[in-house]
């Protein structure tokens, strides 16, 4: 057949109609007060893990809202597990919970 | 309404606009405040958001418009007392008593103890200020660090004991973004060369002509805006703040060092106010502000027919609000006296 | 007359009973890395021996630990383990009395009155060796049915022990639990009917045996309650080793394991078998712990241990935990169960691969300094607490490097508490690099968290010191003048500095101090709830345990001074009351010095 038509290459769009959220709400049913976090920013200026290289918790957060579970899979390895982030929240996050949960997602395969 | 006996507890803008009502539907006003001077916190700020008015002409208009039949009592504070059927027993703080046939309760707010966020360093390292320090020095009309040197850059930070769980404090405090703004647009016309930042998590500009100031901030001001709330502060050798961040909306941390950190207090119910209202048998919400009957309807009403609330004592309000509600609030104790007499 | 066929239930239950714990036993053995296999050679015939046999007599038998704790459950435990242990051993001296063979069946001095009927001697005569005999044995019978009523009014009326809680058993439990309430009682009533037909027993069993024989038929009766004694003691045995009741066996080994083994068994998996098999279920560690005191007993260790016990690891139970210690430093048995909780934890959370930890950029240093200080990351976000440490470390003239000054790589400590025990070691290794290449011959850090994996898994060359105790040195020392000025406070003793070591004695030492001469300091010893041991659980909870415990912290609304910057930051934010690290007070009182 020949090709036919243009399309754009979108590789960074987030494409929510396809990004798997099933995780999302497995999340949901296994912790709590996750989903109140706005994205400040105090967690990831205060993350000692931050500080030395390109981690960034509250990213990382951001894009478990997205399905983004690869990303988050990759990043989360990089914390240190330190609970600095718990005491900055203005949410009440616990950030350093979520992270522990995420370095599993190395280990869960998906479809 | 002959002769009957009102009080109002808090001369601030709320107690103000309410006493300037009252005396002319006939009642007989008592008006008492803690501090020695009326006006509450609005004696305290020097322009006014959004349009920069000065506060001292407000605050002359409403004690210009409380009748002379008036009378203050200043520096007397309402230390307990109880409500009856159609009776209200109060005492001050010497233990004299006073009996009145209605009760206005404008309290107010504290501003948030900035201490309390340690990580800020209040009260810790020299150059930390709230935003209530600043207003002082343009009072003055002198803005200078601690060690009396002009500031060549300085940083607001939005939200502090407001929108903080960890401070036990869930609510918005409403008026500080558009403060923010304000005082760093004034920064910038005292301090032509001064770097100025205001850290935030979200920009509330609600009121009309808000949204408009923050677009002069950006454009004519030179305000530089970062989305991210500072997570700690450190004092380098020479007395000025290094405070970290993110940068939210890069992705990157951040670091900055700042002749002066202000930080952004949030409103807080007034000192006291918890233990008078319990023993005044009135109802206090989660915020541990008072509870009006409505949040939508009857803001103003309680569970007594003869006590009601106004002002920045129920929850944040700007001057608008303060002033309005303590009208409203003296015309609905005057409906429900009038329905309860006839 | 040497044998009798009611005897076969007892002879097979023990024989199994035997066989099985001799291979548990065998199996944790076997289990043992080489090296402490080596260790133990080494040390089985050597004063650790009597050491260990020592502490299996004061804790397996006279349960020192636990009458220190509570005197009703320590005499009820008592009262079972002495009791039965003498009747065993006294039963067996008597038989040979008796008896014409070099070794006995088993069973022959448990079943001793059935085959024997002395009545030649009479109840009270205790001048007589068989007199003395048979008033002791039915003394001892008397002292365990007094541990029997014990046991079974705490299983009504836990209250009256002291304890808000009681524990709840499987069905090999319960099973076990009836045989073994039934032992004594149905040995009782054999012995007595016996002695009721043919006479003999010693004052208890003759008494009674005479007093039921004049309306029971006892002579049809006696028979069949030996075998329902010999079966309940079978079933007893036959069950033991899937019941709690493996403990008894367990603890032996645990404490051989200890002395036998040294520090290095105590991680090793045949040490958590064995020590999981060694909970005696005695609850005491219930009460103790704030978890179960906010709604969630299953977390308390006698459950964890339970579930452990069936093989389960519930993420809940596991996680939910604030590794505090408090009820470590009360388990009468001395399991380790921080140890235990993080071995679970490891099982839960510590397969997942690791990435190389980040590495410190070198700098310039110009002199070689006394101190290194590592404030730790939480100590950051008090600046009070990092002034007060700096200006004191001025006053005292001490010449310091400030490792973190621009924060660090984590000390590891809290990813070892969430059983990430690999990662923990990559963080260590680049800390550790980090804190010898400084040249300073004392690390002195702020965070009692830091402070506790510095000491335990750092294996630095060099003294480790939490700040407390340096500036208690310092004081000591001269270098640093304090005047007396405290009022009455509350001292809160962080977890993690552990409340049994010398570090916590010495803030302790140092805290008295600092207070005026009449003044009083109230000591808590509750976890501030903040702990980053605790990975799960509900926020309500969370709350909760950080409310009881800035409740119970803060007594009679005074001042809580502690040493913890976590700690702080928790208790602040649950009460009113000022909350400070106790450096900020040696600051204060040390500059009021100054300017006198
Ligand atoms: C920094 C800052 C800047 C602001 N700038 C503006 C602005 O530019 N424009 C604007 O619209 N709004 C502004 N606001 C908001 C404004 O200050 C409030 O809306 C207003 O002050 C509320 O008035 P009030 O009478 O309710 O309370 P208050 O002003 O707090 O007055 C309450 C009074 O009650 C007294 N009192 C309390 N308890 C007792 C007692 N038990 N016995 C006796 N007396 C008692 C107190 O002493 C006080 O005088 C600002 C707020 C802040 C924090
Ligand atoms: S500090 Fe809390 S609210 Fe802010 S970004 Fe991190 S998790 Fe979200
Ligand atoms: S726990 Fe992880 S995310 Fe939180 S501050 Fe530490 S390194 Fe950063
Ligand atoms: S008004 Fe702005 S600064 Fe104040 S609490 Fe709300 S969001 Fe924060
Ligand atoms: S863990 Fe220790 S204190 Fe708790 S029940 Fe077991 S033996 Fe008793
Ligand atoms: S360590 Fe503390 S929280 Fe954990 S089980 Fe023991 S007492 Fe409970």
């Amino acid at each position: 057949m020949k090709s036919f038509g243009f399309q754009k290459i979108v590789d960074r769009q987030i494409d929510l109609d396809k990004a798997d959220l099933s995780l999302v709400q497995a999340l949901a049913r296994e912790l709590t007060g996750w989903q109140r976090c706005i994205g400040c920013g105090s967690c990831s200026a205060t993350c000692t893990a931050a500080g030395m290289g390109s981690f960034n918790p509250r990213k990382v957060q951001m894009l478990v809202r997205m399905g983004q579970w690869d990303q988050v899979a990759q990043e989360a390895v990089h914390c240190q597990l330190c609970g600095k982030c718990r005491l900055v929240c203005p949410r009440d996050v616990d950030t350093r919970q979520l992270m522990l949960e995420f370095k599993k997602l190395q280990t869960i395969s998906r479809p | 309404m002959d002769g009957k006996h009102i009080v109002i507890v808090g001369a601030g803008p709320a107690g103000l606009a309410a006493s300037s009502v009252l005396p002319r539907l006939g009642y007989r006003v008592t008006m008492i405040d803690r501090s020695n001077t009326l006006g509450g916190h609005l004696s305290k700020w020097y322009q006014l958001f959004p349009d920069r008015a000065a506060a001292t002409v407000l605050l002359e208009q409403l004690t210009d418009e409380v009748p002379d039949s008036v009378s203050t009592m200043l520096g007397r504070e309402v230390t307990g007392g109880s409500v009856s059927s159609g009776a209200v027993e109060l005492t001050l703080d010497h233990g004299e008593h006073l009996s009145a046939n209605g009760l206005i309760m404008a309290t107010g707010f504290d501003l948030f103890d900035a201490r309390r966020k340690e990580e800020y360093g209040y009260g810790i390292y020299d150059n930390v200020f709230t935003q209530a320090e600043i207003e002082e020095m343009f009072r003055q009309g002198q803005i200078e660090t601690r060690h009396h040197r002009k500031p060549r850059s300085i940083a607001f930070l939005h939200c502090v004991g407001s929108r903080d769980l960890k401070a036990g404090v869930a609510y918005c405090s409403k008026v500080c973004c558009v403060t923010g703004v304000k005082q760093a647009i004034e920064l910038r016309e005292l301090l032509p060369d001064a770097a100025i930042y205001n850290f935030y998590m979200d920009l509330r500009m609600f009121g009309r002509g808000f949204e408009e100031l923050y677009q002069q901030a950006q454009e004519r001001y030179n305000i530089r805006f970062v989305r991210g709330r500072i997570s700690e502060a450190a004092e380098s050798s020479d007395g000025s703040v290094i405070i970290k961040a993110e940068d939210t909306l890069t992705s990157r941390p951040l670091k900055l060092t700042v002749d002066m950190l202000v930080l952004l207090t949030g409103m807080q119910p007034a000192a006291g106010s918890l233990e008078l209202a319990a023993k005044l048998g009135l109802v206090l919400g989660d915020d541990s502000f008072l509870k009006p009957y409505g949040l939508t309807q009857q803001t103003f009403k309680t569970s007594y027919p003869h006590v009601v609330l106004a002002g920045s004592c129920t929850g944040p309000t700007t001057l608008t609000e303060a002033i309005l509600s303590g009208r409203s609030a003296a015309m609905a104790l005057h409906e429900s006296l009038f329905k309860l007499t006839n | 007359m040497t044998f009798d066929p009611f005897v076969l239930p007892f002879s097979i239950g023990l024989l199994y009973l035997m066989v099985v714990v001799a291979e548990r036993f065998r199996h944790w053995f076997v289990g043992l890395p080489p090296k402490v296999k080596r260790t133990i050679g080494k040390r089985v015939i050597s004063s650790h021996t009597l050491a260990a046999i020592w502490e299996i007599i004061r804790e397996g038998l006279f349960h020192r630990n636990l009458w220190r704790r509570n005197p009703l459950l320590g005499y009820m435990h008592m009262s079972f383990a002495l009791g039965w242990f003498l009747l065993i051993v006294l039963g067996n001296i008597e038989s040979r009395f008796y008896s014409q063979l070099h070794v006995n069946p088993p069973y022959y001095p448990i079943f001793l009155k059935f085959f024997v009927h002395d009545s030649h001697v009479l109840p009270f005569e205790l001048s007589t060796i068989p007199g003395f005999f048979r008033f002791t044995m039915d003394f001892l019978l008397l002292y365990v049915l007094s541990g029997l009523m014990l046991a079974w009014i705490k299983r009504t009326r836990s209250r009256w022990f002291g304890m808000i809680s009681t524990t709840r058993h499987n069905a090999a439990d319960r099973v076990a639990l009836t045989a073994l309430w039934l032992i004594f009682p149905l040995r009782l009533l054999a012995e007595s009917f016996t002695a009721g037909c043919f006479g003999g027993g010693g004052f208890l069993t003759n008494t009674l045996g005479a007093a039921l024989a004049s309306f029971l038929p006892e002579e049809h009766l006696y028979y069949p309650l030996w075998w329902a004694y010999s079966f309940a003691l079978g079933v007893f045995f036959m069950l033991l080793p899937y019941s709690r009741y493996m403990h008894i066996l367990a603890e032996m080994g645990c404490i051989m394991l200890k002395h036998w083994g040294g520090s290095e068994v105590l991680t090793t998996q045949s040490y958590y078998e064995c020590s999981m098999q060694a909970c005696s279920r005695c609850g005491v560690c219930l009460d103790q712990c704030q978890v179960a005191l906010a709604g969630n007993p299953g977390v308390s260790p006698v459950s964890f241990i339970r579930e452990l016990r069936a093989g389960r690891i519930p993420k809940e139970i596991a996680e939910g935990c604030l590794m505090c210690r408090r009820c470590q430093d009360v388990c009468p048995v001395g399991i380790g169960l921080i140890n235990l909780r993080q071995w679970a934890r490891e099982q839960l959370n510590g397969r997942i691969p690791v990435v190389a930890a980040p590495r410190y950029s070198p700098v310039e240093m110009k002199a070689i300094p006394d101190v290194v200080w590592f404030a730790g990351c939480m100590s950051h976000l008090s600046p009070g607490l990092i002034r007060s440490v700096q200006l004191l470390f001025k006053q005292a003239g001490v010449k310091y490097y400030w490792l973190d000054a621009d924060g660090s790589i984590c000390c590891g400590r809290p990813a070892q508490l969430t059983g990430r025990t690999a990662e923990a070691e990559a963080l260590i290794e680049v800390n550790r690099q980090a804190i010898l290449d400084s040249g300073a011959k004392l690390l002195v850090t702020n965070c009692p968290i830091c402070y506790r994996v510095f000491c335990d898994h750092y294996d630095l060359p060099i003294e480790v010191m939490h700040h407390s105790s340096y500036f208690l040195r310092l004081i000591d020392q001269g270098q640093l003048q304090v005047s007396r000025g405290l009022k009455a406070f509350n001292l809160h003793i962080p977890c993690e500095l552990d409340r049994t070591s010398v570090d916590a004695d010495r803030m302790k030492l140092l805290a008295s101090q600092l207070v005026e001469n009449s003044e009083v300091i109230s000591q808590s010893e509750w976890c501030c709830g903040g702990s980053l041991g605790r990975l799960s659980g509900q926020d309500e909870v969370t709350r909760k345990i950080s409310t009881d415990a800035a409740f119970n912290t803060a007594q009679s609304n005074l001042p809580v001074v502690t040493g913890c910057p976590l700690c702080k930051k928790t208790l602040q934010r649950y009460t009113k009351v000022p909350v400070s690290d106790i450096a900020e007070q040696i600051y204060l009182l040390s500059a009021a010095e100054k300017v006198n």
